[in-house]
């Protein structure tokens, strides 16, 4: 679905990415580990759109997406890619309601749907008795399942998440990654998240490990349990960090 | 010793000067609305006081500074609450840091002083200048020389009012609120305006436009009561906008395209926000009234005092109003630019959500006309009761002319200043977008 070939990228006469290759395939739950400056919000970035001076091909579907300019850009992230921020990023002056249609107004459909949608979606992410407050009056969790509302309102092929759960506590983070789980096993919803968290990563699939700007490492969880899978991360983060000392 | 004074001292003893000083420069954009304003304050100060000295014969003329002085203190009362929202997470850190409230008290009366006396040391000399150049040639070196000093004098006496008045207001907002108050002050202004009392507001327009009608009939001995009348209707007008806004705002009309997000900006703006808005567009609609009045007092054979005092009135009241309109339009656009500049945030989630550069400057450009059509609101109506009175009054001026030439000159300004924002905008908007 996504193919990332040799994709760098430099500031200031510094790479901080360098010859990054990569697959995502539909309905992967595929997650970026690394510590911070290592490139993993840069690349995201560059995934999303938002970010186009880089060198190396990014495609969506065959679609080589540095080649898109203006509108054509705007209208495929709007179509294609759903984006959760770690600081939620909600428009403060608009009600949670507002901030979820928000991403629907720039679409061709119906305003009869776009408000079933809102209500399916709040519905499902349990959001459904705040719709009419503003951000400043919900908890940081509720804020991010708004944030994840407003991604998956869109019904996008794949969401990004930039450390979805850095802003949250213990039962938030664990909550909105069952959510997570949950929209990519019923909706097949592919998701690529960044994050540094161990706990956070073994909820995913797939990992790749970054470091320096490369991809050192790539784990595939293929059917081990999630307990397990947080072990194997654990011992793979402890031997990186002996080999560094 | 007085309060403040002991506050003051307080924070120089802590040794904050460094800390205030530098406070001011980094939060100059948040200050420099505050700047202008103290400056214009200064300047109109100075040039009223001047009028009053020079021709003591007119009683009017002296009751300019008074008026010019109360307006301040009303959006003085305003821009400091304002601050206050801006600078409470500050404010609120220095508290939890453990210092004490006088400490923080003593910090932002020092501040708002500093900028005050800036303000003096740019005003004054502007107005000096300004006034020098109104009456060369008509007026006596000697007696130019004497007039200024007294008006120098004047002037540092409402100044020290001034000042008395701004540090009560700041010692009354910095007690009233405690550290979570301050924590939370920004929070609570933020997007919450609701549709509040819109037919008790509709009901006092209709009963102000029905004591307006009847006024007209005794307007020579009512001028005042009526400038009041529409005074009030013009502010009721602006809030009555907002509220329709807030009412409309489940409509479907509005999800579409950016019509939400605009909708939801415009009503953003606080309360405090929204009147120090509502207060400058009313000083914008005062500006044109006094400009015709100025020029009939030119223009008209009729005399009030003599041809010639008539003549050098009208001519300084003309300019002097022409100056404020051009100071309050850059005031409010100022005032728009620092508004878009807090919103950069928003158009990195817009951008993340899908909107593309050219639309996004599309809505912000919708955003400036609405805001520059609401100074329309308020101009009209005054203008139209201007005229009433100067056709009541004086048969033989021009007034097709006189609007004209005055439409003509504003416009020009008016689109000089949105040009200015919306390329300052523009820039600005690029730099967020790279």
């Amino acid at each position: 679905m996504i193919n990332i070939k040799d994709v760098s990228k430099q500031y200031d006469n510094k790479m901080v990415l360098k010859d990054i290759t990569f697959d995502i395939n539909a309905g992967d739950f595929v997650c970026i580990m690394g510590a911070s400056g290592s490139g993993k919000t840069t690349l995201l970035n560059i995934l999303s759109t938002i970010d186009n001076d880089y060198e190396g091909i990014v495609e969506y579907g065959g679609v080589n997406i540095s080649k898109l300019q203006g509108k054509n850009i705007a209208d495929f992230r709007n179509s294609n890619i759903g984006i959760i921020f770690q600081d939620y990023n909600l428009l403060d002056c608009l009600t949670v309601y507002e901030n979820i249609i928000i991403a629907l107004t720039f679409m061709k459909i119906s305003k009869k749907e776009q408000q079933e949608r809102v209500l399916e979606i709040a519905g499902e992410l349990g959001i459904q008795d705040i719709l009419e407050k503003y951000p400043h009056e919900i908890s940081g969790g509720q804020c991010q399942r708004v944030a994840c509302a407003r991604a998956m309102v869109k019904k996008p092929s794949i969401i990004l998440a930039d450390e979805p759960t850095g802003a949250l506590d213990t039962a938030a983070s664990r909550a909105l990654l069952k959510t997570l789980k949950m929209m990519n096993d019923t909706f097949k919803v592919t998701i690529l998240m960044v994050t540094h968290d161990p706990l956070t990563a073994s909820y995913c699939k797939k990992i790749y490990f970054m470091n320096d700007g490369r991809i050192v490492k790539e784990m595939d969880r293929g059917e081990e349990k999630r307990e397990k899978f947080f072990a194997d991360i654990l011992e793979e983060l402890l031997e990186r960090d002996s080999n560094e000392i | 010793m007085p309060i403040f004074l002991r506050s003051c001292w307080k924070g120089i003893q802590m040794k904050f000067s460094k800390l205030i000083w530098s406070n001011i420069y980094k939060t100059i954009s948040n200050y420099i609305i505050f700047w202008f304003f103290d400056i214009s304050i200064m300047f109109f100060l100075y040039v009223g006081s001047f009028i009053g000295n020079s021709y003591k014969e007119i009683l009017v003329s002296n009751a300019l500074p008074i008026i010019i002085l109360l307006v301040a203190f009303i959006v003085l009362y305003y821009i400091t609450r304002l601050m206050l929202v801006i600078k409470g997470k500050e404010f609120s850190i220095y508290l939890l840091i453990g210092i004490s409230k006088n400490g923080v008290k003593g910090i932002y009366i020092a501040e708002n002083l500093g900028i005050l006396l800036l303000a003096l040391l740019v005003g004054l000399p502007l107005a000096i200048v300004y006034s020098y150049i109104s009456v060369f040639g008509k007026m006596e070196l000697s007696t130019f020389i004497e007039v200024t000093t007294k008006t120098i004098e004047t002037t540092i006496v409402y100044f020290l009012i001034y000042c008395i008045y701004t540090v009560s207001v700041c010692m009354y907002f910095v007690d009233k609120n405690n550290i979570k108050d301050l924590l939370a002050i920004k929070k609570k202004s933020e997007g919450n305006r609701k549709c509040n009392n819109m037919k008790q507001k509709i009901v006092l327009l209709i009963f102000l436009f029905v004591l307006y009608i009847v006024s007209l009939n005794y307007i020579e001995q009512m001028l005042s009561l009526v400038f009041l009348l529409v005074v009030g209707m013009v502010y009721m007008l602006i809030m009555l906008f907002y509220d329709v806004l807030a009412l409309i705002r489940k409509s479907k009309w509005l999800m579409q395209k950016n019509r939400l997000y605009l909708v939801g900006n415009i009503l953003r703006k606080s309360r405090s926000k929204q009147f120090v808005y509502a207060i400058l567009n009313i000083c914008f609609g005062i500006s044109s009234c006094s400009y015709i009045f100025g020029e009939v007092f030119q223009n008209t054979k009729t005399t009030i005092i003599s041809l010639e005092l008539d003549r050098i009135m009208g001519y300084i009241q003309t300019n002097i109003s022409l100056l404020f309109f051009v100071t309050i339009c850059f005031i409010i656009n100022l005032n728009q630019f620092l508004d878009v500049l807090e919103t950069e945030r928003d158009y990195y989630i817009l951008m993340s959500i899908g909107r593309d550069k050219k639309s996004l400057f599309n809505m912000l450009r919708r955003e400036i006309s609405i805001n520059g059509g609401l100074s329309v609101l308020v101009v009209v109506p005054l203008l139209i009761i201007a005229c009433c009175v100067i056709q009541k009054n004086f048969d033989d001026v021009l007034l097709g002319f006189i609007l004209g030439k005055y439409i003509v000159m504003c416009t020009l300004i008016f689109i000089f200043c949105e040009m200015l924002l919306y390329y300052s905008i523009k820039k600005a908007m690029k730099k967020w977008i790279k």
